[in-house]
């Protein structure tokens, strides 16, 4: 069940994203608040992605980070997000959001190699 | 009922994880230094290790989120960051001294030399992973690994001397910095952080599901690092006996066999090089699955070996490159009982950012409904962030001090 309000960090932040099919497709590397002073915010987007958890680290760590995992962002709407629990489940499957896609290329290169459907 | 006796995880996790080649080598070394003395520090980390398995392994049947998964909820990105490249530097030194270990191993059995055998020894644990499922590792190298059970034997065969093992239960902390770099050595080489990043990580892969399997998850933690204990107790009691006496220093993982010959002759080296060989193998597919496993749940990818290899690619691929790199590493020639020492010394950086999250995760009802940790276990686990503060801060300064524990 999605519940209206909820600590972002506490319950949002760095948890596992899970599509439609039960396949592991990111985590919520940040998240995208919208609302002007005063009045109350509302979560409009989950962030996924190296560009998005890279800002997250200290200054100095930023460019080492988005050197060593690459960049990529993807946002997923919150109208996609089905349930929070224990990890966020997504209405749709992780190809239609644009998620996962790392593992699309690597699969190319892992599929060469004899046995590897068993 | 069959349920009951799944206790494969626990003991290859315990087997390959506790029994690896660091405990080998420090059980032998601390044995042959110090006699008894230093089983006070065993006992300590094996007290440790069944009581964080066993949370971690409640956390990942109840949440089904493994450690890696954990930390990275609870620590954020930054410090999880650090928890990871750490945790994967330890990693890959020990994946690389556990192949080497299995290397150096065949070439004691067969006395061939050692260089040529490195590659295959890489090459053949490739073919095992890329192969075998996930409950055949599981079985193959955790029973295989029971083979060290002859060093129980061995140890009660040399009768050993029980009240000098009994005053080694209790600590002398006014000797010298060797004694003190053992004890450091022998706690963090019995928790070092792999041993759970595969524990809970393989409890995810087999499916336990609350409240059923906590149950099964309690035995496996409880039996499984309690038979390292007491394998790493008769490791300890065997080089007492042997090599104490006569002031043998031992070097080399070869002298902890011959601990086995000098008590059960030649049926007992043949036993414990089995036991050995099995239990470095082991270590070295956990600590290649721990790599893998620990990148992937940071970062989020699909992971584990249940998933056909195309299932979880970018897993796969971590893998095999993890493999490559110990390669590497072995390949310059290094000792691998030298890289073994300074990755159970390094792993302690990355002890605290481990456990301190599971502890966390364990006790927060909001997670753990009604198996949340309760007065007992959150006691323990703060007692043991005590003692793991203390061995992350001592074990650098006693690591230089003491040189390596060579005085």
């Amino acid at each position: 069940m999605r519940e209206d309000a909820f600590e972002i960090a506490y319950r949002l932040l760095d948890t596992e994203l899970i599509d439609s099919d039960g396949r592991r497709c990111g985590r919520v590397d940040d998240v995208e608040i919208e609302g002007d002073p005063g009045s109350p915010a509302q979560v409009t987007a989950i962030l996924s992605g190296p560009d998005a958890f890279s800002a997250r680290v200290p200054r100095p760590l930023r460019r080492p980070s988005s050197r060593l995992f690459g960049d990529g962002l993807v946002r997923v709407p919150w109208d996609a997000v089905q349930d929070i629990a224990e990890v966020v489940r997504l209405k749709h499957r992780g190809e239609e959001l644009g998620l996962g896609s790392g593992d699309t290329a690597a699969a190319r290169i892992v599929a060469r190699i004899p046995g590897s459907e068993q | 009922m069959t349920k009951y006796l799944q206790i494969a995880l626990g003991v290859l996790s315990a087997i390959g994880g506790f029994v690896d080649i660091g405990d080998i080598v420090f059980t032998t070394s601390a044995g042959a230094l110090f006699g008894y003395q230093l089983i006070w520090a065993v006992v300590l980390s094996v007290v440790g290790i069944v009581v964080f398995a066993e949370m971690s392994g409640r956390v990942a049947t109840v949440t089904k989120r493994p450690v890696f998964s954990v930390v990275r909820q609870r620590m954020g990105f930054g410090l999880g960051l650090v928890t990871l490249i750490g945790s994967q530097i330890v990693n890959v030194l020990t994946l690389a001294a556990e192949a080497g270990g299995v290397a150096l191993v065949i070439s004691l059995l067969f006395n061939v030399s050692y260089p040529a055998l490195v590659a295959p020894a890489f090459l053949c644990l490739a073919l095992v992973i890329w192969i075998t499922p996930f409950n055949w590792i599981e079985r193959i190298f955790g029973y295989l690994g029971l083979g060290l059970l002859v060093f129980l034997v061995g140890a009660v065969h040399l009768h050993p001397n029980l009240d000098h093992a009994a005053a080694g239960l209790v600590p002398h902390l006014h000797s010298s910095a060797t004694y003190l770099y053992f004890a450091v050595g022998l706690v963090a080489a019995g928790l070092m952080p792999y041993e759970v990043y595969f524990y809970s990580s393989g409890a995810v892969e087999e499916g336990w599901k609350a409240p059923g399997d906590l149950k099964l998850n309690r035995i496996n933690a409880i039996l499984g690092f309690g038979l390292g204990g007491i394998l790493s107790l008769s490791l300890i009691a065997v080089a007492a006996q042997v090599f104490h006496p006569i002031g043998v220093q031992p070097e080399f993982l070869g002298t902890s066999m011959l601990g086995a010959q000098a008590s059960l002759g030649t049926a007992g080296l043949i036993l414990a090089s089995v036991g050995i060989l099995f239990a470095v193998s082991g270590a070295a597919i956990d600590t290649c699955f721990s790599g893998a496993y620990t990148l992937a749940q940071f970062l989020g990818w699909e992971w584990g070996k249940y998933r056909h290899p195309q299932g979880a690619p970018r897993f796969t691929i971590t893998w095999m490159v993890l493999l490559g790199l110990g390669l590497v590493i072995v390949s310059t020639g290094v000792d691998p009982v030298i890289v073994t020492e300074y990755a159970v010394i390094g792993s302690v950086v990355a002890l605290p950012l481990t456990y301190l999250p599971v502890l966390l995760i364990a006790s927060d009802p909001t997670y753990m409904g009604t198996h949340v940790n309760g007065r007992f276990a959150k006691a323990v686990g703060w007692f043991y962030m005590g003692v793991i503060a203390i061995v992350a801060v001592a074990a650098l300064p006693l690591l230089i001090i003491t040189n390596a524990g060579s005085g």
